[in-house]
């Protein structure tokens, strides 16, 4: 179970301070697929970044199984991340200087032949067989999404972060990657922001995002607003 | 490979051919700057450590001024000591080298005795490599090879006092031999009738004796006395190297200070730049020491190749100069020296340092994110 208490973040725009998200409680349990809706700029990402304990919020605290996370120190918080969470990120982050098989093989830092078997199988299901010894500046920003979500789900995270993970993909192919994120999700926990609707299965808790709060939404009104 | 790690202290610097060759042909050059640096300090030192000190090991000289009463009672106080292997008349002038630093005064040895003659040459080892030693009666000389080397002398020509070359030369000599071995000196005949003319003696002490006869010469009535000990001699090295020195040290140090900077800035920067990467790693759940241990292995990987790399090249150059430069003339540069060695470790590891904390340092003030989206 992920749980945040009165999580708030303000950032400097300019000279003034602004508050991006104001006041989040939030319950996730553990096997739920959630969604993060919202405009451009509402703060999906900050959010993430806050639950995923990459951001340091302002005040408030998250939880994982009841023990409070985000007040631990730095070594302690990258455990936990390296442990139980997968990030797929909207900008991708790969490793410039590593091929896509090494980047796959980030976190696990691993390079024996039981890992890279692994790795080249999560590759071939996202049809990226032909680039595995590519360097990521070869890639199309599609295959860099791809690579990322093979990074994200290869050590099997417990909780899976995945901010826009199709964005740069058409349709059939986000459709596949979301079916893999989904297979290899098993009970774990998804937790997604997409602006793409028809990624979703009507299975997921939609959570909608404006002006720094959070309201829940079913999914009928949902769909009638996408 | 069962075990094997992506995360190596070389993968970065593979999968990164050009800026890898640029640092590390940067630091390998810089390193081997250094270590030439170290090398020609120590060259000299050595080289006028050599010259002036190595004779005060193996014997001390002493004499008064010309007053003959004074001087007789001087050597029949000296011979009575009990640590005196033997004494032996002779007088003490000198001759110009050009060391690598400065002008050093060699000394030479003028014994008219033959048999004290041929005593000295075989005391000291010496090794006639030319010619003959000087016989009886004349005024002939020996020198050591590299004198001959540096003063562009060779067997056979005549050396006069009061040139250039010659300031402090007592007398005109014909040269009939060259010599090696440990000590670079002269050694010189004069005609028979000087014997009694010389004005000093050798002292030759006891097996390990040499500190105590020192002592005693120095109590003797020091005015209008002089003497060649060990520690007057060593004063001397320290005029002679002084100045020399304390420029070389500056220039030296100047360089040094330079390069350390401009490779500290260089590596620096590359890792600054490598921030993303860090970030990135973090992000994904590596921990800060996990990531500054494998900084701080890059570095010292990257470090010791150029600290072999650049001292096996400055030494292939050393080897170079000293055959074409200062062999033929004499001198010699040392090429495998500790000093080097060490003062170059130093260096490096004051660069490494210097490289080292300011991306470090930034490390621990990192959050991941912001450091990934550049809002630093
Ligand atoms: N460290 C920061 N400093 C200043 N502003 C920030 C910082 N982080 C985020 N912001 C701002 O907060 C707002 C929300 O950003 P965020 O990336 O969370 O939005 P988002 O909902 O993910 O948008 P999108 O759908 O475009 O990805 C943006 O206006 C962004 O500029
Ligand atoms: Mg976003």
């Amino acid at each position: 179970m992920l749980q945040c208490k009165n999580l708030s973040l303000t950032c400097k725009d300019g000279e003034h301070e602004r508050e991006l998200l104001h006041d989040i409680n939030l319950v996730i349990e553990t096997g739920e697929s959630v969604v993060f809706f919202g405009p451009s700029g509402s703060g999906k990402s900050s959010l993430m970044y806050l639950l995923s304990l990459l951001r340091v919020a302002t005040t408030g605290e998250v939880y994982l199984d009841n023990n409070e996370i985000m007040s631990q120190n730095d070594n302690a918080k990258a455990a936990i991340r390296k442990k139980h969470f997968g990030f797929i990120f909207q900008q991708y982050f790969l490793l410039p200087h590593l091929n896509v098989l090494e980047n796959v093989l980030v976190p696990e830092n691993s390079i024996s032949t039981k890992s890279k078997q692994k790795a080249t199988t999560f590759l071939e299901k996202l049809e990226l067989t032909a680039c595995i010894n590519k360097k990521i500046h070869q890639l199309s920003g599609g295959e860099c999404q791809r690579v990322a979500i093979a990074r994200a789900l290869i050590h099997g995270p417990t909780i899976l972060f995945a901010d826009e993970p199709t964005a740069a993909l058409d349709h059939k192919s986000a459709l596949s990657a979301m079916k893999m994120i989904r297979e290899h999700k098993g009970n774990g926990t998804l937790i997604l922001t997409t602006h793409d609707t028809s990624i979703l299965t009507g299975q997921e808790r939609i959570l909608k995002l404006e002006h720094g709060k959070i309201t829940e939404i079913k999914h009928k009104n949902f769909v009638q607003a996408g | 490979m069962k075990n094997a790690k992506l995360f190596t202290a070389l993968k970065y610097f593979k999968s990164n051919t050009k800026q890898s060759i640029i640092l590390f042909s940067t630091l390998t050059i810089s390193t081997s700057c250094i270590y030439f640096i170290f090398s020609i300090i120590s060259s000299m030192l050595a080289c006028t450590k050599h010259i002036i000190l190595l004779p005060s090991e193996k014997f001390s000289y002493i004499e008064t001024n010309q007053q003959l009463q004074m001087q007789d009672e001087m050597i029949t106080k000296v011979k009575a000591f009990p640590e005196v292997k033997k004494t032996i008349n002779s007088t003490l002038s000198g001759i110009c080298f050009r060391s690598i630093s400065a002008y050093l005064d060699t000394h030479v040895l003028t014994i008219p005795n033959p048999a004290d003659l041929n005593y000295i040459a075989n005391y000291i080892n010496l090794e006639l490599s030319n010619g003959r030693l000087p016989i009886e009666a004349k005024a002939e000389a020996v020198f050591h090879e590299n004198i001959l080397k540096n003063l562009n002398l060779k067997v056979g020509d005549l050396i006069t006092s009061g040139t250039i070359k010659t300031p402090h030369l007592i007398g005109d000599y014909k040269i009939v031999g060259s010599f090696t071995g440990d000590l670079i000196i002269g050694i010189a005949s004069a005609p028979a009738s000087y014997n009694n003319n010389s004005s000093g003696i050798i002292v030759i002490p006891k097996e390990g004796k040499l500190n105590a006869i020192n002592t005693k010469l120095k109590s003797l009535d020091p005015n209008g006395t002089r003497t060649l000990t060990y520690s007057r001699e060593k004063s001397r090295i320290e005029i002679a190297t002084s100045l020399p020195l304390i420029i070389f040290k500056i220039i030296g140090s100047a360089i040094l200070i330079t390069l350390s900077f401009c490779i500290s800035a260089f590596s620096s920067s590359i890792y600054l730049k490598r921030s993303e990467e860090f970030g990135i790693m973090h992000a994904v759940g590596y921990d800060k020491s996990f990531i500054t241990k494998l900084i701080i292995k890059e570095l010292a990987n990257l470090t010791c190749l150029a600290y072999i790399f650049g001292c096996a090249i400055s030494m292939a150059i050393i080897t170079i100069i000293n055959h074409f430069i200062f062999s033929p003339k004499g001198q010699n540069l040392t090429i495998l020296t500790a000093k080097g060695f060490l003062g170059t470790a130093a260096t490096l590891a004051t660069m490494f340092l210097f490289a080292g904390i300011p991306i470090l340092r930034r490390l621990t003030k990192w959050n991941p994110i912001s450091v990934i989206e550049r809002r630093n």
